[in-house]
């Protein structure tokens, strides 16, 4: 960015403005699955504070919110509802896979859970634990900000 | 009954025959008691004192592996002074054991562990030092010791005594200053060593070369057959993360191997994984051979022996499962176009083979490795025994060291077994026909003056052991109908001797001794040049037979011997050769000549795991797989097919020998189709009548004898 | 009164077919009967309605998968007499194929309660209301927990098989009836919903509005669809489709040893993690027959304490989110992290502990940690008191929670609900009280109870649970005692580390009880405890190995859910979610 001293203008690319309006405004969906989503509250309350990053508006319409904060573990018959919201939800959307299960299973290979909501869904930031730490979802959501930084997008 | 017996123990009643011991009687109830010395295969010595019981009308508590059963006897072993006493026996093992669990290789499959689990105490109140060895000491390349861990049980030294006979391992001094170890300057290289290492029960004895290698919940266990020698012996091989094998262990098949394996086999899984395994298929193009694609390398095979057309020949492998060799020799005949098939390029007698395929179909070879522990008279002709299947070896030594039975031991050398025969003789190489004659004669009373190099004297010995047999084994080495001369002569001596035996009273059993692991199997599926799959003899009948089963004709005359295929490669007789899963120019007598004749070939394949002196002749190699990555069957030398199982999956880029054929046959626009391994033996139950009714399952996983009843 | 006398063939002649299975407890408070499959419903009947045996509550009813045996399924029953505090288990015996009354027409909980043991087991109900599947997808083929289906698990990938693991996916494709696992990800929805809402189609063909709320919706706290049918805006009629989060807890800890089971509890009822790993070391401790020293106990009851007072701020957080009062969630969360804190300080972990181990708890509580108990229960208290004055007479809170969600206490004891809710009915019914367990014996402490059972009373009911669980936890605090904090048997805990330099034994033992596991004596086992939700425990049953034959949870929100319909007939859209803030029910332990 350019910025002139004294007449107040600043010259960007487009692209980065965009970029920089998309990140700072990330509205999650609400959909909190299990054990995470109570980590997820808790990184939207007022110790960790999620509005500082501007995420604080969760919309419970995937029409509504541009990132799917699967949190939790995504059992059989959710499969195709999770599919369903992401489905629904408008571009550009991005996804973060919060926690062990919703990335790979986590402690739970068997039958009812499916192993990873990347087999349905594509995902742009795993957060690894069980459950992460409201710290490591706000480093995931640091590091998906950089990535729409950069220019990622789905 | 007078030879049963009725006991209770832990109030439950049980009748079992005279003799057996209060253990073995207290396992059939399903109840459990701890042990460590003891062991059912070998003679009790009551030296751990772990499986101390109660018995009424004892004073003391007795070791029940050691007491026999006695009508009306109480015993008890779930009172909490038996409790007590195998914790106490517990703790006293435990006082002087190293706190190695972390490094040792038994822990998780240790049954020190897990007896203390179960009833050892919790925590120890033992405050001293520890009696302390140097450790670990290598007893040989093989066998590593640790003394510290060493509880005394005594398992491997009466292991090698009883069994063995090669007590190579002893304990040494008395007393609280018992330790094991060898005699100063003899290693421990008894052929059978391995076996005290799955017998010890703590971590003192260990294999180097397994050593530090898995943990026990870290391995797969697949069940199989060692692949080295014809007795066939019952393996479990462990695997890890189903690539790289770490061991085999015994499976314990009672009518094969009764538990044992020999250091040959059980040491032999290191070539599954080692780096030197051929890893892509190569083409010699500019006289130097180079990495190909399957396509490039098959297509070039195929064109290779198919413009040899007649002139092309094949050679399968002792070591090759029976589909795969079966296969094999369906893809020479039906699409290479000829019969010039063999399993070896060893020289033949004229008629040798014709004499073996008499006595399998006749059904005079039909006896089995069980007969030899329940015959009194054991015949033993033209093997030695000890080197080629060195568990049968462990039979016959228990038959004559245990049941009193006689051993007639002919072989041209003073081999091991040599000393345990009531007869050793050493007949001359060459004069095995003479030799067999004059035995059968001796046994008429009419004994020549001498035979096969041997006098008349030393042959009326054996005949008059013979003459007071009851019951007779008479093993006979494949080599001495089949490679030595006048191999049918032999044969019809051996013939007459059992005839005149059998009109005597007696029963024989006669066992062929073949010494691959599937060459009984090759010879069956169709290895013979002379022979179609079943011991067909080559002529127009059989020929047509064979083109109803296969839907398509093989060529009506007999073939080359693989010896034969020699000579010719010499003079053009021979221009093309496939050579599947052995290394002829430098395992065989005669490997010279064969690297020489090999050299003269047009075209060479070699089908194998590693860049064998075959192979660096070749024009195409293709890597196979070894029997740990495919699955399969093997014939061993009681004619019992078994079968092999897939632990790990193939190493790089190589093939099962199945699939090879089967891509091979169909670059030659061949319809070779088969879903599953099991869809080729089937068909193999329908080609070769000896193994009609068998499938895969049927099997089962101790593997059935297939039998022509005489 | 106990079972002993009450309960005789003369006195109830059902029983005559019934035979005392073994020995109750010898005050007659507990007792075990086998009864035939065809006694199952008159027994109930006569046990339900008999005035002077009043077992008015069924508390569970599952199934154990004998498998190679004949009969195959054993069906359990346990049910209590509320009024008196009796406890008593009929089991049954179910052949292949063969069916048992449902007694669906004695308590109403058995209707999900059943539907749950057809889905699971395949055992089906004669004259069930509703037999459909309750937790797996409509279209799912197999019973899962019946022995002989698969587990489903998928190899751990490393780089050196990565390339052959068989995936998920193949076993999935074999699933589902008439498609593979890609078009269920299609279609699946679809038929998931209108297999869930079977019940509700006939309000369609009426020409009244159904509505779908969830599963994705922001006040059902977790995965619920909830099916409404509708006149204008008033509720006529509702029904749950549950299921969404069932995680096949139960069969995956049959394939575990018991620590490694242990873990997989915390994830059960979430909010509450150390209360379900206590619930579930309980029956497993009565299997062993150990007793765990004081300290342990009251260790135990002081995390379980904090625990709940966790689980009571996420409830009081969420609902007043979702009714408007978003201040509250901020200082609901605010003050759990001061919880939060203490867990972490006690465990490295903040939510999933598994800190209470069978045996005792799995290390002593650290330096500083009674400190900071000790600041929450100094600053905590007088938070409490705001939240009440911004709630208890807030006209806007009065308006949306009071008179809403009525359910009568028969209706509550009929449909097994247990916990805040029924005591806002005004039933002082607390299992802390009633069967104590661990050293809650030792404690003093009040029972709130409301009286209009309504959504207003259980928020009193449970804000005063609060105050009542910080005074348990300043008791414990001050009364602590000395010595070990867990039972010393090296066989069932570890040995201290400073004995494997010195003890073989201890070095053994330090070997096998993680990778073996120990032993459990055949038999089983169950144990009530108090959860914010109600009743909760674990049956537990072992077939004298490693890893538990048959774990199951018994789920206080899996009956009280069951009667949301009766709370929001004649309320309106907006009150279901007033009604599902008072339930207060986490799906993670109702799906399992």
């Amino acid at each position: 960015m350019l910025q002139s001293q004294q007449s107040g203008i600043v010259l960007a690319r487009l692209d980065d403005v965009v970029r920089w309006a998309e990140r700072s405004s990330l509205w999650p969906l609400m959909m909190g699955l299990a054990c995470c989503a109570i980590e997820m509250m808790a990184t939207a309350a007022s110790r960790f504070d999620l509005a500082r990053f501007g995420a604080e508006v969760f919309r419970a319409s995937p029409r509504q919110a541009d990132l799917m904060i699967v949190s939790g573990r995504l059992c059989m018959k959710m499969v195709p509802v999770c599919k369903r919201l992401y489905d629904q939800m408008p571009d550009p959307k991005w996804v973060i896979s919060m926690g062990a299960c919703a990335s790979t299973s986590g402690v739970f290979s068997n039958y009812a859970v499916l192993n990873g909501v990347d087999k349905i869904i594509p995902v742009d930031v795993y957060v690894p634990g069980c459950p992460p730490n409201p710290e490591l979802l706000l480093d995931g959501l640091i590091k998906l900000q950089e990535k729409i930084r950069q220019g990622g997008t789905l | 009954m007078a030879d049963e017996v009725n006991l209770t123990i832990d109030g439950r009643q049980i009748t079992v025959p005279k003799g057996t011991l209060v253990i073995e009687a207290a396992k059939k109830l399903g109840i459990e008691i701890p042990i460590f010395c003891y062991h059912p295969k070998m003679e009790p010595v009551g030296a751990c004192r772990q499986c101390l019981v109660e018995i009424e009308g004892f004073p003391k508590p007795q070791v029940s592996c050691s007491t026999r059963v006695a009508d009306g006897m109480v015993v008890r072993t779930n009172t909490p002074e038996v409790k007590q006493m195998w914790e106490i026996v517990l703790e006293f093992l435990l006082i002087n054991h190293p706190l190695d669990c972390p490094v040792c290789d038994r822990g998780g499959e240790c049954p020190l562990q897990d007896n203390t689990f179960r009833y050892g105490p919790p925590d120890s109140r033992f405050e001293h030092e520890k009696r302390h060895f140097e450790k670990p000491v290598a007893l040989s390349s093989l066998v590593v010791l640790d003394r510290e861990r060493c509880i005394l049980c005594f398992r491997c030294v009466r292991f090698q005594r009883e069994i063995a006979d090669q007590p190579d391992i002893q304990v040494f001094n008395r007393g609280y200053g018992d330790y094991i170890g060898i005699f100063p300057g003899r290693p421990f290289d008894s052929n059978f060593s391995g076996n005290t290492i799955e017998l010890c029960p703590v971590g003192a004895l260990l294999s180097s070369v397994f050593r530090f290698r898995a943990r026990p919940w870290e391995m797969t266990s697949t069940e199989s057959i060692c692949p080295n020698c014809g007795v066939g012996c019952n393996i479990r091989v462990n695997a890890r993360n189903f690539r790289r094998v770490v061991r085999y262990l015994s499976r314990d098949n009672p009518e094969v191997d009764g538990g044992w394996l020999c250091d040959r086999g059980r040491f032999d899984s290191t070539f599954i994984n080692d780096p030197e395994r051929l890893t892509k298929p190569l083409v010699r193009r500019n006289g130097e051979l180079r990495e190909a694609t399957w396509e490039e390398a098959l297509e070039a095979a195929v064109d290779g022996m198919k413009a040899a057309g007649l002139r092309a020949a094949g050679i399968g492998s002792a070591n090759r499962t029976n589909e795969q060799n079966y296969l094999f020799q369906k893809f020479m005949r039906l699409v290479i176009g000829t019969n010039n098939i063999d399993y070896t390029m060893e020289p033949m007698a004229p008629g040798g083979t014709d004499a073996l395929v008499a006595g399998l179909t006749s059904g005079f070879f039909s006896g089995s490795i069980r007969d030899v522990a329940s015959s009194d008279v054991i015949v033993s002709f033209g093997s030695d025994i000890s080197q080629e299947l060195p568990v049968l070896d462990l039979w016959i030594k228990k038959a004559v060291r245990k049941n009193g039975s006689k051993l007639i031991f002919a072989y041209p050398l003073r081999a091991e077994l040599a000393k345990y025969a009531s007869s050793f003789l050493p007949y001359s190489y060459g004069k095995e026909a003479g030799f067999a004659a004059g035995l059968a004669a001796a046994f008429v009373g009419k004994a020549p003056e001498q035979a096969g190099g041997l006098s008349g004297d030393e042959i009326e010995s054996a005949a008059k052991i013979l003459s007071e047999a009851k019951i007779v084994a008479l093993l006979v080495s494949r080599s001495v109908i089949e490679s030595a001369p006048d191999g049918m002569e032999t044969y019809r001596a051996l013939e007459s001797l059992v005839g005149t035996l059998e009109a005597r009273g007696a029963r024989v059993q006669v066992m062929l001794l073949v010494d691959g692991a599937n060459t009984q199997g090759g010879m069956d599926v169709g290895l013979l040049p002379g022979y179609y799959p079943g011991y067909r003899k080559i002529d127009e009948s059989s020929c047509s037979e064979i083109a109803e089963l296969w839907g398509a004709e093989p060529p009506p005359e007999p073939g080359l011997t693989g010896w034969d295929v020699v000579r010719e490669a010499r003079n053009g007789g021979v221009l093309a050769l496939w050579v599947m899963g052995q290394d002829p120019a430098r395992d065989l007598v005669r490997a010279k000549e064969i690297a020489e004749a090999l050299g003269k070939l047009d075209f060479l394949v070699v089908q194998d795991y590693f860049l064998t002196e075959t192979a660096r002749m070749a024009n195409v190699v293709l890597p196979s797989c070894t029997f740990a990555e495919t699955k399969g069957t093997f014939t061993n030398t009681e004619r019992r097919v078994q079968r092999i199982n897939q632990a790990i999956y193939p190493m790089s880029d190589s093939d099962s020998d199945t699939d090879i054929i089967l891509k091979a046959a169909f670059t030659a626009g061949a319809q070779f189709e088969y879903g599953r391994i099991e869809s080729i033996f089937e068909e193999i139950a329908r080609v070769v009548p000896q193994y009609g009714g068998l499938t895969f399952d049927s099997i089962g996983p101790f593997g059935r004898q297939w039998e022509v009843r005489r | 009164m106990n079972n002993n006398e009450l309960i005789t063939r003369d006195t109830v002649p059902e029983a005559a077919r019934s035979v005392a299975e073994k020995a109750g407890t010898p005050e007659g408070r507990e007792m075990f009967l086998r009864a035939d499959k065809d006694a199952i419903l008159p027994l109930c009947r006569a046990l339900h309605d008999d005035p002077a045996l009043k077992y008015n509550f069924l508390s569970d009813i599952t199934a154990v998968d004998l498998y190679k045996q004949e009969p195959r399924f054993e069906i359990v029953y346990r049910m209590y007499s509320i009024p008196d505090g009796r406890r008593l288990w009929i089991k049954t015996a179910v052949p292949t194929g063969e069916e048992v009354e449902t007694v669906t027409s004695v308590w109403k909980n058995a209707d999900w309660l059943e539907r749950e043991v057809y889905d699971m087991f395949g055992a089906r109900f004669t004259n069930h209301p509703d037999l459909r599947r309750i937790l797996m997808p409509a279209n799912w083929i197999g019973h899962p927990l019946r022995k002989d289906h698969p587990l489903g698990n998928e190899e751990v990938q490393f780089t050196i098989n990565k390339d052959d693991i068989v995936p998920q996916t193949a076993f999935l494709n074999e699933h589902f009836e008439g498609m593979d696992f890609a078009e269920y990800v299609e279609r699946g929805d679809e038929i998931n919903t209108f297999y869930g809402a079977a019940n509700m189609r006939k309000y369609e063909q009426e020409g009244r509005i159904v509505l779908n709320m969830g599963p994705q919706h922001p006040s059902t706290h977790g995965v619920l669809r909830v099916i409404l049918a509708l006149e204008g805006e008033t509720i006529i009629d509702a029904d749950q489709d549950i299921g969404y989060i069932h995680t096949g807890i139960e069969k995956t800890a049959e394939s575990l040893i018991y620590q490694q089971a242990l873990t997989l509890t915390d994830r059960m009822d979430y909010v509450a993690p150390l209360m379900n790993n206590f619930a579930y070391v309980l029956p497993i401790e009565k299997l062993l027959g150990v007793e765990i020293p004081p300290r342990g106990q009251f260790l135990r009851v002081m995390l379980n304490e904090l625990s709940r007072i966790g689980s009571h701020l996420i409830w009081l957080g969420t609902h007043a989110l979702e009714l408007g009062a978003v201040s509250i969630f901020l200082y609901g969360f605010r003050d759990r992290e001061i919880l939060l804190d203490i867990f972490e300080l006690l465990s490295g972990q903040r939510m999933m502990t598994s800190w209470i181990n069978v045996g005792g708890l799995r290390d002593d509580i650290p330096e500083g940690f009674t400190d900071l108990v000790r600041y929450f229960l100094d600053v905590f208290p007088s938070r409490l008191d705001d939240y009440h004055a911004l709630l208890t007479k807030n006209p806007i809170w009065l308006e949306r929670t009071k008179g809403i969600g009525y359910l009568s206490r028969e209706d509550a004891l009929n449909y097994g609900v247990s916990g805040p809710i029924l005591r806002a009915t005004g039933l002082a019914w607390d299992v802390r009280k009633v069967w104590p367990y661990s050293a809650y014996e030792e404690f003093e402490f009040d029972i709130p109870t409301g009286e209009n059972s309504d959504v207003y009373d259980r928020y009193l009911v449970r804000m005063e649970e609060i105050r009542q669980s910080l005074r348990i936890v300043e008791q414990a605090l001050s009364k602590l005692p000395e010595g070990n904090y867990r039972i010393e048997d090296y066989k069932i805990v570890l040995p201290p580390r400073q004995r494997l330099d010195v003890s073989m034994e201890a070095l053994i033992h330090h070997f096998l009880v993680p990778t073996h596991g120990f032993f459990v004596p055949a038999g089983d086992a169950y144990v009530s405890t108090e959860s914010p939700r109600g009743e909760m425990g674990f049956y537990i049953v072992s077939d004298g190995g490693t890893k538990p034959y048959r774990m199951r949870m018994r789920s206080p929100s899996f009956s009280t859910l069951q009667s949301l319909p009766l709370m929001s007939k004649g309320h309106l859209v907006a009150d279901v979610v007033a009604i599902l803030g008072s339930v207060d029910m986490i799906m993670g332990e109702v799906d399992r």
